[in-house]
């Protein structure tokens, strides 16, 4: 270009994009060693049961933070493909004899299609009409599970789940769970940190500008419900072997909204959030059993006062208080 | 730069569009040699940005035909006539407004990426070589629309008049043949036009096409080859600014109402 003023280089760019929720180098390591740390702390069975439930609700609001906070689509249907990744691996093993990881793999493609379908179905609806079809995709995979009783044995269950072998020990099982949760969001971090990020954005932000830069929003709404949908199934897939038990209660649609609690108060649309308010919604409920009956209440307060006063959610809050923290050093 | 006898950029026959009860486009027909600036002037409602519209396919036409270098628009939906090389702005500014300077351009090479599958999740050269490729190319448009300072505001936050000029260039990113522009004055004050009729001035001098919507008639008569004027949706006339002047349906409906 011959009218650019005097040589222009990249370098005068602000350096590499520094993302909100992208944890460093330190963050990471210091987040590894907890995560390898705690089931040695925590001894007894229903602590190593808290620390796997937690995991897996990691993966959960990490797939679900892709559609809802990158790729800004309301989906209420969480819980529909956590479920089909479970039933579809569990299935498979029980009838047809497939091994725990390929049926782990096709529970996992199983759920990442059918969330690519239904992206292509409801691609006209946004918004509001959006979260209202896929919490009917939600109610209607609920009903199949219930009432397809030749398959899936309906509200009695599937019973006499064990884990894959060699994690039979609830420690070594929550390591592959974890394992699973710090893939799948290196996965997302590498992905997010590509084009596709800006892509996803573009998409969130305004679909006719997106679409007059070349963008094909219907293929992307695929994209972004299909991987999504994906890592809810890789959660469902890992979650029988734990529970020993299937039964349909465990994927009721209002379940969805769980999940989407955790995206929204550890920080929608970045990567940390959803692992904050995965583990602190995991924990609040717990932790407050010392209260009794009132523990819901207190816990729905809690959830409103952080929407509330916390816009930004857990992570939010974290990345004002650490500039404040700064601010105050260099002054 | 390209004689009279080429091959038109883009040529339309025909062209209707209704919205309900209103022939917002009716029977348009022209055509757009290459390397040349059409300016579309009009009254209000008289159909051009409908026209552009047409043009960029935010809306189908209901009849009519549409080339664009040998290439058949009207069935395209609009990202694909995006990756024919037809980019626009938008009279109502539509920026990623909560992105960054910088990431609202970077958004605009989506078609250019050439990144290996697999490196989309394991970063390896092919992808840091495209990396510091775009954003060596988004400095440069940065640079030629005088944004390269604020690359890391949110475009949100930008002055009006930089959000125009943001426009153009994440425009400019998916290095088009034809630039569509609704009405890029719109708004601006003195100082902000003159910035964008220089930087117009530049694409033309580079061969760009562009089909230009304007109401500011200084910009039109400096910058455009041809004036396609409209009115109730079809053409009361084209050709040259300067015979534009002296067209008597031209004054009676347009210039001489706006005069009187």
């Amino acid at each position: 270009m011959s009218d650019v003023p005097s040589p222009v280089a990249a370098a005068s760019l602000p350096a590499a994009e520094c993302r909100p929720g992208w944890p460093g180098r330190a963050g990471a390591a210091a987040t590894l060693g907890i995560v390898a740390i705690l089931p040695l702390v925590l001894r007894d069975s229903y602590g190593r049961g808290l620390l796997i439930a937690g995991a897996l609700n990691v993966i959960q609001a990490l797939g679900l933070d892709l559609i809802l906070g990158f790729a800004g689509q309301l989906d209420l249907g969480a819980a529909a493909f956590y479920g089909i990744g479970a039933y579809v691996s569990t299935l498979l093993v029980m009838l047809a004899g497939v091994g725990f990881w390929p049926a782990l793999a096709l529970g996992t493609l199983a759920a990442g299609v059918m969330g690519g379908v239904l992206a292509l179905l409801t691609v006209r609806l946004r918004g509001h009409y959006l979260a209202i079809a896929s919490l009917g995709f939600a109610v209607i995979t609920y009903q199949v599970l219930l009432n397809w009783i030749s398959l899936t044995q309906g509200p009695l269950g599937l019973y006499g789940i064990t884990p894959p072998a060699g994690f039979t020990d609830p420690v070594r099982l929550f390591y592959l769970i974890a394992a699973c949760a710090v893939l799948v969001f290196a996965a997302l971090r590498a992905l997010l940190a590509s084009p596709v990020g800006a892509t996803l954005a573009a998409l969130r932000e305004d679909e006719i500008s997106a679409a007059s830069l070349g963008i094909d929003c219907r293929r992307w709404k695929a994209f972004a419900f299909a991987v999504g949908s994906a890592v809810a199934g890789l959660a469902g897939g890992l979650y029988p072997g734990f529970a020993g038990t299937l039964v349909p209660d465990a994927f009721a649609p209002a379940d969805s909204f769980g999940v989407l609690a955790m995206v929204i108060v550890g920080g929608i649309g970045t990567l940390r959030g959803p692992v904050l308010g995965a583990v602190v919604l995991t924990l609040a409920p717990e932790l407050l059993r010392g209260i009794g009956d009132a523990r819901m209440i207190v816990y729905g307060l809690a959830l409103t006062l952080v929407v509330l006063f916390m816009p930004g959610g857990l992570d939010g809050a974290w990345r004002m208080a650490a500039a404040r923290l700064r601010r105050n050093q260099a002054g | 730069m390209t004689g009279p006898g080429a091959a038109p950029l883009l040529t339309a026959e025909d062209l209707h569009k209704r919205f309900g009860g209103v022939q917002a486009v009716g029977g348009l027909s022209f055509t757009l040699p290459p390397a040349t600036v059409l300016a579309v002037i009009g009254p209000n409602g008289a159909g051009k940005s409908t026209l552009l519209n047409l043009l960029s396919g935010v809306h189908r036409a209901d009849a009519g035909r549409l080339s664009f270098a040998g290439t058949e628009l009207a069935a395209l939906p609009a990202h694909r006539r995006a990756r024919l090389g037809l980019a626009r702005t938008f009279q109502k500014i539509r920026l990623f407004r909560h992105l960054s300077v910088l990431e609202n351009v970077l958004a605009g090479f989506y078609t250019q990426h050439r990144i290996p599958t697999w490196q989309y999740l394991l970063h390896g050269p092919a992808f840091h070589a495209d990396r510091r490729r775009c954003r060596q190319a988004a400095a440069e448009l940065l640079a030629f629309v005088g944004l390269l300072a604020r690359a890391a505001t949110p475009a949100g936050a930008l002055a009006y008049g930089e959000q125009r000029l943001l426009e153009i260039a994440r425009a400019l990113a998916t290095q088009p043949r034809l630039l569509l522009l609704d009405e890029p004055a719109a708004g601006l004050n003195g100082a902000e036009t003159e910035a964008l009729r220089v930087r117009l001035t530049a694409l033309r001098g580079r061969g760009l096409a562009m089909i230009l919507v304007e109401h500011d008639m200084d910009l039109v008569t400096r910058i455009a080859d041809q004036v396609l004027v409209m009115h109730y949706g079809q053409k009361l006339f084209a050709g040259t600014p300067a015979a534009m002047r002296e067209d008597a349906g031209v004054i009676a409906a347009y210039l001489g109402g706006e005069l009187a």
